[in-house]
């Protein structure tokens, strides 16, 4: 059995506590990355993590990309979406056509 | 096109060729992988992007009323709203093979006694936001879920079809030009050799029909 | 009658009148929205003061100086109110609050943080985590042991959190009535039943809302205040645009026209809420001139516990970049 979990500031995070995930609430990236790495370690299949703590520690989080689990997503905060899970779907397809056929029209 | 070293000898050439469709054999069937991945992951991906375009307005809606809430709420009287939720997610992670690429399929189950009361507070001390933000929520709790699946496959299968490429080009590009070439150079050196043993033998011939003629004595002697 | 002239509280008043001069005025409110980050609006909580560490804290650390700040008010009134245990009844919720929090700890096998605990309270938290420990909640009063009791039994046939907060919250209410009618206070009655009848007021709007039958709202109605069930249950029936008519006859009539003009036009309660919160503090200001009795004491405390509610929504806006404008839209109406 896996758990889910959310990494980002309080403010934007701390409701995904009533539908059943485990928060964690940390107020700045290497924060962030230190949580983000303990519960890579630890039985999550899933770890949402705000783009806004998300933005500084791209490695860290590029390290889990081509592992079964954690898959680790990004969500917009409460500040809005930062275009960065958008972006990174985009080379997801850069990376496995060699161009950018899906977002063309964007 | 760098030749590969070898020996130009007839056993290598018949080596090389068995090599060489070998290869070509296998450029093919690694191109109908990456274009079979390439066209399955084209729909995971647009599936993905659709899905996050889904989760990404869901979660900004229940984000502004969650704040509207927590605005006019102390911290601890949302904390405790919050600490005990009614709701559980148990998520189970299988894998299925795609193209032979093992992809996560998240599947979960949510305990909730009731999925139109999935409020784990009191009403009398909360501020009425909140049950907004939480049925947001709770509708985008299987979207989010989704997201993850096909987000994580669609990276899975990037990598796949970015190693298979690079093998693609690698046989295309690389190694049969590579065999091609080395294959053409034992058989032009065979050739050459073939040709230099010829000119041998005629002049062999030639040394053995002089010594048993004589031609250039009885040249010498005028008759 | 004769407690509210009481002569005794004329030092405490006087103290009092003093003291209120230095509540946060609409100014210094405008002044923390239109500052350009959360932490400036948090430089104008240090220059005034506010809590009691505000010098040495971050902007992240609000919460902490607000909760500092409601402790000035609580020692202040400790200090110089005659009988200090008459402010037991506005304080109680936070003990509750503490019960809830141990409760669900308890049965959801969490650690309490500090973070969770509210204070001041009757009975501090530490003393309750051993009461929790023991089981035994002899020394809490008897509405206090037998909601805690409630609690426990309702979860062990259900499994649903959420009874914990109904019933505390029950009992909280049936609490302060009890406290209340004990003082014999009129002003401190009529601000309890005002209490009940607008958390009731929003548990039905809240019920309608996600869609649950008369079986789920009459177990969350609070008892006390000024409408018996009869009165909900015919309430409930109603749609939105009908609840003014229902409060037509009440001194809630106003509040109810403009809390449905607003969830008309914004399709969140939030207006309504305000509305609530502003009744209160437009009740509060009609004690504004006296001279004698515990309702200037009352008053402060409210007052002041409304004052921390739009400090806290001024930087919970700020810290998240909400516009100012938004902001003062859910600014409720200031005492001073």
């Amino acid at each position: 059995m896996y758990k889910i979990g959310v990494i980002g500031d309080k403010d934007s995070i701390l409701g995904f506590k009533a539908i059943g995930m485990s928060v964690y609430p940390v107020e700045d990236s290497s924060a962030a990355k230190a949580t983000l790495e303990k519960l890579a370690r630890d039985k999550y299949g899933i770890v949402y993590i705000t783009e806004q703590m998300a933005e500084e520690i791209g490695d860290t989080i590029d390290q889990y990309k081509d592992n079964l689990v954690p898959a680790i997503i990004l969500i917009p905060s409460n500040q809005g979406s930062l275009g960065i899970g958008m972006r990174n779907i985009k080379k997801s397809v850069e990376r496995a056509i060699g161009a950018d056929i899906l977002f063309k029209d964007e | 096109m760098a030749v590969l070293n070898v020996n130009p000898t007839r056993m290598e050439m018949t080596k090389l060729k068995k090599r060489l469709a070998v290869a070509r054999r296998g450029h093919k069937l690694l191109k109908d992988k990456r274009d079979e991945l390439m066209k399955i992951f084209l729909d995971v991906v647009k599936k993905n992007k659709e899905l996050r375009e889904q989760v990404e307005e869901l979660l900004t809606q229940s984000y502004e009323s969650f704040l509207v809430a927590r605005a006019v709420m102390s911290s601890e009287v949302l904390e405790e709203a919050l600490m005990f939720p009614k709701q559980s997610v148990e998520l189970n992670v299988d894998t299925t093979n795609l193209m032979s690429v093992s992809v996560p399929k998240f599947k979960y189950s949510e305990t909730s006694v009731d999925s139109d009361n999935i409020f784990p507070y009191g009403f009398a001390t909360t501020s009425s936001d909140l049950d907004y933000s939480m049925q947001i929520l709770a509708s985008a709790l299987p979207l989010m879920l989704e997201l993850a699946e096909s987000e994580k496959t669609a990276q899975l299968l990037a990598q796949e079809i970015e190693k298979t490429r690079r093998r693609v080009n690698a046989l295309e590009y690389v190694l049969i030009p590579q065999l091609e070439e080395t294959i053409k150079y034992i058989t032009m050196k065979l050739e050459e050799n073939e040709r230099g043993n010829i000119t041998r033998l005629m002049k062999v011939k030639d040394m053995m029909l002089e010594q048993t003629y004589k031609y250039r004595e009885r040249l010498k002697t005028p008759q | 009658m004769i407690q509210s002239m009481d002569t005794k509280y004329a030092y405490a008043v006087s103290r009092i009148r003093v003291i209120e001069q230095q509540m946060l005025s609409g100014n210094v409110l405008q002044r923390m929205i239109e500052a350009e980050s959360a932490e400036e609006a948090f430089k104008v909580l240090k220059e005034v003061n506010y809590g009691f560490s505000a010098n040495d804290s971050s902007v992240f650390d609000y919460e902490r100086i607000l909760n500092e700040e409601f402790d000035k008010v609580y020692q202040l009134l400790m200090e110089i109110a005659p009988n200090p245990e008459a402010f037991d009844l506005f304080f109680i919720k936070n003990d509750y609050h503490n019960l809830k929090v141990y409760l669900k700890a308890e049965l959801s096998n969490q650690d309490v943080h500090n973070q969770y605990l509210a204070k001041p309270s009757l009975y501090s938290p530490a003393k309750i985590g051993d009461m929790f420990r023991e089981r035994v909640f002899a020394d809490l009063p008897k509405i206090m042991v037998e909601a805690i009791g409630a609690c426990f039994e309702a979860f062990s046939k259900t499994a649903d959190p959420q009874l914990i907060d109904i019933i505390m919250d029950q009992a909280l209410y049936r609490h302060m009535s009890a406290l209340a009618s004990k003082l014999g206070n009129e002003f401190i009655s009529q601000i309890v039943t005002i209490n009940i009848d607008l958390a009731n007021l929003k548990i039905v709007l809240r019920t309608k809302l996600i869609n649950q039958g008369w079986d789920f709202l009459e177990q969350f109605l609070i008892p006390g205040g000024s409408f018996g069930i009869d009165f909900y249950q015919d309430l409930f029936e109603y749609e939105f645009k009908d609840f003014p008519k229902a409060y037509a006859e009440t001194q809630y009539s106003q509040l109810a026209i403009a809390s449905m003009e607003s969830y008309k036009y914004t399709d969140s309660l939030a207006g309504f809420e305000m509305l609530c919160d502003n009744y209160l503090v437009n009740l509060l200001k009609q004690t504004k001139f006296a001279i004698f009795g515990i309702e200037p004491l009352v008053t402060y405390l409210l007052a002041k516990e409304m004052e921390i509610k739009n400090v806290r929504i001024i930087m919970v806006g700020k810290i998240n970049h909400l516009a100012q404008d938004v902001i003062r839209e859910r600014l409720r109406e200031t005492y001073v």
